[in-house]
């Protein structure tokens, strides 16, 4: 009780700092503008690096998200937290581009010559290719939500407000996803390569 | 625990971003199950999935500087195209229709404000059109005394439901007396009421000569 009341206090202060910076950006501050962007500028671009899968365009719309941002945040609503408002103009930024490219988008990592880098190298790595090697494997929604819970930190009802739908489809497709990985994970024998090592240690 | 229940429990722990590894329940059937133990390991390694995103570029701050500066009014909501149209074509709706209206009830006001002047010239003019005009007015004050008196009646027998007490002894108290005038105003309480087409019979009925006591010729 004690912690989910401190976890709650932090979030409240949180909001009021987000709140206040949209504040002062509306009144015209350029440093609040600057520490606006400083703030979100991770989570933005992680979300649109998630669903586009290629660094350049990532950037490319992650200025873009910000700059429609701040064109309309004299209609953000105040009693909203930013972070979904600002991650659903992002997402739907993203899905604007994939509706422009008709193809798929590709993954930073080859999907190739992964395997030849088992041996010798650093094990944190080597399973964190393992993991990226089975996500760009997964259906694009599957990989895109489990990403974005897992790896960008993001709430089911945050990546529901990105991908614009609801937050049931979402946890749908977080465990969906976990669960082929799991398989694959498992079928690639990289959790058993996995106790051996620890076991060898 | 079937393996179901133990990927169910293992989905639960990874929504609640906890580790699976620290879950007592799920280590001990894994440790009496040994096919479960990959399956453990695997969620394991996917809650610790690292994050492997590139570096941003360090001038994207800048950029969007830039590009704010140059929006013309950042701090102003921006109005659909289609909403200002539509507020002119209603506003002006609503003008010519109030227009129309007081154009309307100007004239009924006029007729009714100065009917004895029309009817006094009306009345003058050697014109063989005027014993037909005056048939048609007192007409139309029969009608008139003919709606009120059945008016009256109503009223009269409504009240006698509602007060049976009121017709019965006749009594010196003067509220009393006002009572029993009030029955016989109610047509005139009615008549400001009433529209402006009846307001302008009952001017010309009073402006027309004969038609102001009716009572004394016999209507």
């Amino acid at each position: 009780m004690h912690l989910l009341g401190e976890r709650s206090r932090e979030r409240d202060n949180l909001r009021d700092d987000e709140l206040e910076l949209v504040r002062r950006c509306l009144a015209g501050e350029q440093a609040a503008v600057t520490a606006l962007v400083d703030a979100f500028r991770g989570a933005v671009f992680g979300l649109c690096y998630r669903m586009l899968g290629h660094r350049q365009d990532a950037e490319d719309v992650t200025q873009e998200s910000f700059v429609r941002a701040l064109r309309s945040l004299a209609g953000f609503d105040l009693t909203r937290d930013f972070k979904p408002w600002l991650l659903a103009i992002a997402g739907n930024r993203c899905r604007t581009m994939l509706s422009t490219r008709k193809r798929r988008p590709p993954m930073a990592l080859p999907a190739e010559g992964v395997e030849d880098h088992l041996p010798g190298v650093e094990e944190a790595k080597h399973l964190g290719e393992e993991v990226e090697l089975a996500l760009s494997q997964l259906r694009e929604e599957y990989r895109q939500a489990f990403s974005l819970f897992h790896q960008e930190q993001l709430s089911y009802a945050e990546i529901g407000e990105a991908l614009g739908c609801p937050v049931g489809t979402v946890k749908t497709w977080v465990h969906r996803a976990r669960k082929e990985l799991a398989a694959a994970l498992i079928q690639r024998g990289v959790v058993e390569e996995q106790r051996h090592e620890s076991r060898g240690v | 625990m079937n393996r179901e229940a133990f990927e169910n429990r293992l989905q639960d722990l990874l929504d609640a971003r906890r580790s699976p590894a620290s879950d007592a329940e799920l280590a001990r059937a894994a440790d009496e199950q040994p096919d479960l133990r990959p399956l453990l390991a695997a969620y394991e390694l996917l809650a610790s999935a690292p994050r492997s995103v590139p570096a941003l570029q360090s001038d994207l701050t800048e950029r969007v500087l830039r590009e704010w500066k140059q929006l013309p009014t950042p701090a102003r909501p921006a109005m659909p195209s289609w909403l200002a149209p539509l507020a002119a074509v209603a506003a002006t709706l609503v003008i010519a229709t109030s227009i129309a209206f007081l154009a309307q009830d100007r004239g009924a006001n006029r007729l009714v404000d100065k009917p004895s002047e029309n009817s006094a010239k009306i009345a003058q003019t050697p014109n063989t059109d005027a014993p037909d005009l005056n048939r048609l007015t007192r007409q139309a004050a029969q009608n008139y005394r003919s709606l009120a008196a059945n008016t009256e009646a109503s009223f009269s027998s409504a009240l006698s439901v509602v007060q049976p007490n009121r017709h019965k002894a006749p009594t010196t108290d003067p509220t009393a007396a006002q009572d029993s005038n009030w029955l016989r105003s109610v047509p005139n309480n009615l008549r400001p009421l009433s529209n402006s087409a009846s307001g302008a019979v009952y001017s010309l009925m009073r402006a027309v000569p004969g038609t102001e006591n009716d009572e004394q010729e016999g209507y």
